[in-house]
C-alpha cells in the first residue's frame, strides 16, 4: 500500500490546518482589559548595573589619561575596568501598553588620571609624571520613567522598554588617593619632596566643591522572566546621556593639581564612554 | 419439543437478533464513532511512550538514532491518534480484527501485539506501525468487493509489522535528514520491502483459507482506487423532475475513459508498479498447494453491512473536504439501495449548500477536475457542475434543498440547511425573484412551441399576393426577427416556478433580505464615522462580543514549540500539559464552568469525550478546509448533541506557537557599523528577542457553528507554566 501518502498528507494537513487558522486569525481582536499580572499591579526592581567605557577608544582616546588600580601599596595600569551601579525602581501599570516608575540610582565611577601634572610656581614651570590612583566618583540620581511594551503583553513579564529622564548629583569621594610621581623641572628628574606630597594631597583637588549636577536621560530595553508568580529575574541594557553642568564658583582658579574644569572634563567624558551598560537583577510583583 | 431443542432455538433467537441489531441502520445511519473502553494507545501521551520503549531497548538501533526514531514514530502516530479521523472499537474496526483472528489463529503471540483501527479518510489506504497498530480507511474497505480483499491487505501489513520494515526504512534514512522527513520516512518502504510484504502476505492469506482468485484483483482494488466505489452511469435526467428541467446540452456528449495503467515506470517511485506486483504474486501463488476457497468468512452480509457503512461515512469525508462531485455521486449510487435514509437526504442537501456557497465565491472550480482529468462515470456529473454558471447552480441548489426539505419538513438538520440556503440565495446579487417565471421550464418549451407554429401558420394563410412591395419587405424583415430560439442557458429561470410563491419559502427570503438591507445601512453608518469615533464602536464591539462568558468547552491547545529543526514535539507536549493545566486552575480561580476536553483527562472520561472531542476536532478541520465560506457544519446534529450534554454553547480552543528568534543577520551588522550606536541597540534588542510566542484563541457558537470571537496575541516572552498561567489569566479575566 502506499502508506506514506496518507502519512504525509495527514502531517500537511496538520501543519496546513494550523497555518490557515494562523491566516485566519491575522486580522483577530485583541484582549481588551488590563488585569495586570494576576491581577497585581505594582513591581519593584533591584538591579545591578555594569558598565565597561565601550567607547573610550572611539569617542576619546588621550595618551595622557590612563586607568590606574590600586595594587596592595603599589600602583598599576590596567584597562580592564568594571564599574557597578545599584538601583532601586517602583513601577505601577497604568493600561495595557503603559507603566509609570521612579528610579533610584547608585554608581559609582572610576575616572581616569593623567599621566602628567603641571604646576607652575613662582620661579619654575615644573612637570610631575607617573601614576595616580583613579580617581572615584559617586553618582546619586533620581529618575521617573515611563515603561511601555507590545499591546497585550504580560505586566512586568517579557521585553519592556523604558524611558526616563531625571537628575543626578556627580561628587567625588574623599580619601587618601595613592600617586607614585616623579618631578622634572627641565633639567633633570627627582623625588617628589615631602612639601610637594603634602601639598599634593591637600591641593590634589577642591574637596569643598559641592559636586556636580547633571540631567540623565535614560533608555532601557529590559526583559523579565518570571521565576515563581512573584518573583521575576530583570535583565537588560541601558542607555544613559547624562548633560553635565557646573556653577560659576567651580570654574576656579590654578592652586588645585586637578582643577575643578579638569574634573567637570573628566566625568563628562567617563559618563560618555559608559554609555551602554548591562544590568541584572530581581523583579517582585505585589 | 425438548428443553435442550427449546434452549438451542432460544440461543439462536438471540444471536440472530444480536447479529440483526448490531447491523447499522442504513435509513438512520448514524456515523462510525469510537465505542468501548478508551485503549491505552489513545491515553498515554508520546513523552511516556518513548520513555517505556528506551526502557525495553528492543530496537535494533540504538543511541541517538534510537531516540530520533522512536520521537519520530511516537509523535507522528500520536498526532494521527488525536487527530479526530481515527476510531476504536467501532463496528468497522472490530471487523477488521475478526479477519485478522482469522488471519493469526496459529500465532496468538503476535495477534496480542496488534491494534487495528479504522481512519475516516477516502483514500484508498491501510498501513503498519512500529508499535503494532494496523490502520485500515473507510476509503479502502469501501473499495473493496470482498472479505478476501481484505485479509489479504491486512496480511501484507501485517507482514510489513513482522519484518519491521518501518525500522529498516528509517534505518536507511535517517542519515542527513531532519526532523519532518524522518517522519515521512516511518512509512515509506522500499520495493524490496513491498515484495517481501506481498510474499509473506500470501503465506498468511493462505494459511487461512481464503481463495486464490480474489487475491490478485486486491491489485485492481489499488489501481482504480482513485476512481468511485462504482462505475454507473449518471443519468442525463437524474436531476430532472416535474419542476426542474436540466438541458442535455450541459452534460459532456463523449465518455471520458479511465486512464490509469498497470505498467507504468516506477524507475523514480519507491513502490514498484502494479503488473510487477501482481507477477510476483502469481508466481508466490504457484508455491502453495491446496488453495481454500473462503471469499466471505465472516459471511457476506457482514462484509456488505460493513462496506456501506465506510461508503456512507465516505460522503460526510467528502463534504467536509468540499468534494462535493464525489459525495453526490456516491448518493446516486447509494440512494438506490437505500431510498429512504434520511442521513443521504442530509448529506445530499449539505452537498447542494456547498455547491451554492462556494459557487458564489470564485474559488469553486478549484474544487473539481480539470476537463482534462475527467475520467469514468462521475465524468458526467462533474462536466454539468463546470458548465453550470453561479446563478444556475444557486438556483438549482435552491431547488434541489427545497425539494429535500418538503419531503423532510420535520427534520431538525435539513430544516437548518434549508436556511442556510434561503440566506446563501437571498444574499447572491441578481437573483431578484421578479426574474423567475412561475412556469416550468417544459410549459414554457411547450408554450414557446405553440407561438412558434402559431407564427408559421399566420404566415402561411395570409395572403401575400395583396401586399405591396414594399409590405412585403417589411413583412420579410420582420419574420426573419421573429425565428428565435428558445434559450435554454435560462432553464435555471423556470426552476423555481413554485418555490417562489411557497409562503415558507417567501417569509424566510424576505427575513434574510431585511437582514442583508440592515447590515448595509449598518455598514454606511459606521463608514461615516469619524476615525475616534470608529475606535470607540469598535472597542464596545469587541467588549460585548467577548465578556460574559463563564461556561464553556475548553478543546485541548494545540502547542508548537520550533526548535532549529523543525517542531520540538517533546517540549511541545510537555507545554501542552502545562497549558492544559492551567486552563484548569484559573478556571477555578474565575469560579468558571470549563469543560476540559484533551487527551489529559481520556483516561478518566472516556470513550465519549473521545467522541466530542473527535466531532469538534473535525469541525475545526472544516471550518479551515472551507474558509471562503460560511460553512454549515456537517456533523450538527452531533455538535448539538455535544451542546446539550455540556450545556454550554460556547467552545473555546487555543493555540501556541513559541520559537527561537535570536538570528544577529550579518548584513544587519554591516549596516550598523556604519552607523556605530545602533550596534549598540541591535545587538542588545536581538539577545532579548530570543522567545518569540504567539497565543491565539478562537471561541466557537456551536448553535451556529460559528467563529464567534477570536483573541491574537504576539509578544517576546519567556515561556514556563507561569508565562502560560498568566496568559490563561489574561484570556480568562477579558471574557470574563
Amino acid at each position: 500500500m502506499q502508506e506514506f501518502i496518507i502519512y504525509s498528507t495527514l502531517l500537511n494537513k496538520n501543519m496546513k490546518t494550523l497555518f490557515l487558522v494562523f491566516i485566519i486569525l491575522s486580522s483577530s481582536y485583541s484582549f481588551t482589559q488590563n488585569p495586570g499580572l494576576f491581577g497585581k499591579k505594582n513591581i519593584v526592581d533591584f538591579n545591578f548595573i555594569f558598565s565597561r567605557p565601550l567607547l573610550e577608544n572611539v569617542m576619546y582616546n588621550s595618551s595622557n589619561m590612563v586607568y590606574v588600580k590600586r595594587s596592595g601599596t603599589s600602583l598599576e595600569q590596567t584597562s580592564d575596568k568594571l564599574d557597578v551601579a545599584f538601583n532601586f525602581s517602583y513601577i505601577r501599570s497604568l493600561s495595557k501598553r503603559f507603566n509609570l516608575g521612579v528610579e533610584f540610582l547608585y554608581q559609582k565611577l572610576d575616572t581616569k588620571t593623567p599621566l602628567e601634572f603641571n604646576r607652575e610656581t613662582q620661579l619654575d614651570y615644573l612637570t610631575y609624571s607617573g601614576l595616580m590612583e583613579n580617581l572615584n566618583f559617586r553618582h546619586i540620581g533620581f529618575i521617573p520613567k515611563i515603561e511601555f511594551c507590545k499591546e497585550n503583553s504580560i505586566f512586568g513579564i517579557g521585553l519592556h522598554n523604558q524611558i526616563g529622564f531625571g537628575y543626578c548629583k556627580s561628587s567625588i569621594i574623599e580619601k587618601d588617593y595613592l600617586f607614585e610621581l616623579t618631578k622634572y623641572d627641565g633639567n633633570s628628574s627627582s623625588q617628589l619632596t615631602e612639601e610637594e606630597k603634602t601639598d599634593f594631597k591637600t591641593n590634589f583637588f577642591d574637596y569643598k566643591s559641592k559636586g556636580y549636577s547633571n540631567f540623565i536621560f535614560l533608555y532601557v530595553l529590559n526583559f523579565r522572566k518570571n521565576l515563581t508568580k512573584n518573583l521575576m529575574l530583570n535583565y537588560g541594557f541601558r542607555y544613559t546621556f547624562n548633560f553635565l553642568f557646573r556653577s560659576k564658583d567651580q570654574i576656579d582658579s590654578k592652586k588645585y593639581w586637578i582643577n575643578n574644569d579638569q574634573i567637570f572634563q573628566m566625568i563628562n567624558a567617563e559618563k560618555k564612554y559608559s554609555i551602554v551598560q548591562f544590568k541584572i537583577g530581581l523583579s517582585y510583583v505585589f | 419439543m425438548t428443553f435442550s431443542k427449546v434452549a438451542f432455538f432460544t440461543f439462536l433467537f438471540f444471536v440472530l437478533s444480536y447479529e440483526l441489531f448490531a447491523q447499522q441502520n442504513f435509513d438512520d445511519f448514524k456515523n462510525i464513532k469510537a465505542e468501548g473502553e478508551i485503549p491505552n494507545d489513545f491515553i498515554e501521551n508520546a513523552f511516556d511512550k518513548i520513555s517505556d520503549d528506551l526502557e525495553k531497548g528492543n530496537l535494533k538501533l540504538k543511541g541517538e538514532a534510537e531516540k530520533v526514531f522512536l520521537e519520530g514514530v511516537h509523535y507522528a502516530i500520536n498526532d494521527l491518534l488525536h487527530s479526530g479521523m481515527v476510531v476504536y472499537g467501532d463496528e468497522v474496526s472490530n471487523y477488521v480484527s475478526s479477519i485478522a483472528d482469522k488471519l493469526l489463529v496459529k500465532d496468538q503471540d503476535l495477534r496480542q501485539k496488534l491494534r487495528f483501527y479504522t481512519i475516516k479518510s477516502n483514500q484508498t489506504n491501510a498501513f503498519s506501525t512500529y508499535q503494532g497498530i494496523i490502520f485500515v480507511t473507510t476509503g479502502l474497505i469501501s473499495q473493496l468487493t470482498n472479505e478476501a480483499q481484505l485479509a489479504y491487505v491486512l496480511s501484507h501489513e501485517i507482514a510489513h509489522y513482522t519484518e519491521e520494515h518501518v525500522v529498516q526504512t528509517f534505518d536507511l534514512n535517517a542519515k542527513n535528514k531532519k526532523n519532518a522527513e524522518k517522519v515521512q520516512q516511518l512509512s515509506k518502504f522500499s520495493k524490496e520491502n513491498e515484495f517481501e510484504a506481498d510474499k509473506l502476505g500470501v503465506k498468511l492469506y493462505y494459511e487461512a483459507g481464503y481463495s486464490k482468485d480474489e487475491l490478485i484483483s486486491t491489485f485492481d482494488v489499488l489501481l482504480y482506487s482513485y476512481l468511485p466505489f462504482e462505475e454507473i452511469e449518471f443519468p442525463k435526467n437524474y436531476l430532472n423532475t416535474d419542476l426542474l428541467t436540466i438541458p442535455e446540452g450541459f452534460y459532456p456528449s463523449k465518455k471520458y475513459p479511465i486512464k490509469a495503467l498497470e505498467d507504468t515506470d516506477d524507475s523514480k517511485s519507491s513502490h514498484p508498479n502494479i503488473k510487477k506486483r501482481k507477477d510476483a504474486v502469481e508466481k508466490e501463488i504457484l508455491n502453495y498447494k491446496d488453495w481454500g476457497n473462503k471469499v466471505f468468512d465472516l459471511g457476506e452480509p457482514k462484509f456488505k453491512n460493513i462496506r456501506n457503512s465506510c461508503r456512507f461515512e465516505s460522503i460526510r469525508t467528502d463534504i467536509v473536504d468540499a468534494e462535493f462531485d464525489d459525495a453526490l455521486y456516491s448518493i446516486f449510487i447509494l440512494e438506490k439501495e437505500f431510498p429512504n435514509s434520511i442521513y443521504l437526504q442530509r448529506m445530499k442537501a449539505k452537498a447542494w449548500l456547498g455547491y451554492a456557497q462556494y459557487k458564489s465565491t470564485a474559488s469553486f472550480n478549484a474544487k473539481l477536475p480539470n476537463t482534462k482529468e475527467l475520467e469514468g462515470e462521475i465524468a458526467s456529473l462533474q462536466f454539468l457542475m463546470k458548465e453550470m454558471n453561479k446563478n444556475q447552480v444557486i438556483t438549482v441548489s435552491q431547488r434541489m434543498v427545497h425539494d429535500i426539505y418538503l419531503k423532510n419538513p420535520s427534520d431538525k438538520v435539513i430544516e437548518a440547511i434549508w436556511e442556510r440556503m434561503v440566506k446563501t440565495f437571498a444574499k447572491s446579487k441578481k437573483m431578484e425573484l421578479e426574474k423567475f417565471s412561475t412556469k416550468t421550464y417544459s410549459a414554457a418549451y411547450q408554450d414557446f412551441l405553440k407561438s412558434k407554429s402559431d407564427t408559421i401558420q399566420s404566415n402561411q394563410t395570409e395572403n401575400k399576393e395583396n401586399l405591396s412591395k414594399y409590405d412585403k419587405i417589411k413583412k420579410q424583415n420582420s419574420s426573419s426577427s421573429e425565428v428565435v430560439l428558445f434559450d435554454t442557458s435560462a432553464f435555471y429561470l423556470y426552476a423555481l416556478s413554485d418555490v417562489i410563491s411557497n409562503k415558507l419559502f417567501k417569509d424566510k427570503y424576505d427575513f434574510f433580505k431585511e437582514e442583508i438591507h440592515q447590515e448595509e445601512l449598518d455598514e454606511d453608518a459606521y463608514n461615516k464615522l469619524s476615525p475616534k469615533e470608529r475606535r470607540n464602536f469598535d472597542k464596545k464591539e469587541k467588549e460585548k462580543r467577548s465578556t460574559g462568558l463563564n461556561s464553556f468547552i475548553y478543546l485541548e491547545p494545540m502547542v508548537y514549540s520550533y526548535s532549529k529543526n523543525g517542531i520540538d514535539r517533546i517540549k511541545s507536549e510537555k507545554l501542552q500539559i502545562e497549558y492544559t493545566k492551567a486552563v484548569q486552575e484559573v478556571s477555578k480561580e474565575f469560579n468558571f464552568k470549563t469543560t476540559v476536553i484533551g487527551s489529559s483527562n481520556l483516561k478518566f472520561e472516556g470513550t465519549e469525550m473521545f467522541n466530542q472531542r473527535s466531532t469538534l476536532t473535525s469541525y475545526l478541520s472544516e471550518l479551515v478546509e472551507n474558509e471562503d465560506i460560511e460553512v454549515f457544519p456537517t456533523d450538527f446534529n452531533l455538535l448539538q448533541e455535544i451542546r446539550t450534554k455540556n450545556e454550554t454553547d460556547k467552545v473555546m480552543l487555543s493555540i501556541l506557537e513559541h520559537q527561537k528568534s535570536n538570528k544577529i543577520k550579518p548584513a544587519a551588522v554591516f549596516g550598523s557599523l556604519l552607523i556605530y550606536p545602533i550596534l549598540l541597540w541591535y545587538i542588545p534588542s536581538k539577545i532579548l528577542k530570543t522567545n518569540e510566542i504567539q497565543y491565539t484563541t478562537i471561541i466557537l457558537n456551536l448553535e451556529n457553528g460559528k467563529i464567534e470571537n477570536r483573541l491574537y496575541v504576539e509578544s517576546y516572552e519567556n515561556i514556563n507554566k507561569y508565562t502560560i498561567n498568566a496568559r490563561v489569566y489574561n484570556l480568562f479575566h477579558s471574557i470574563k
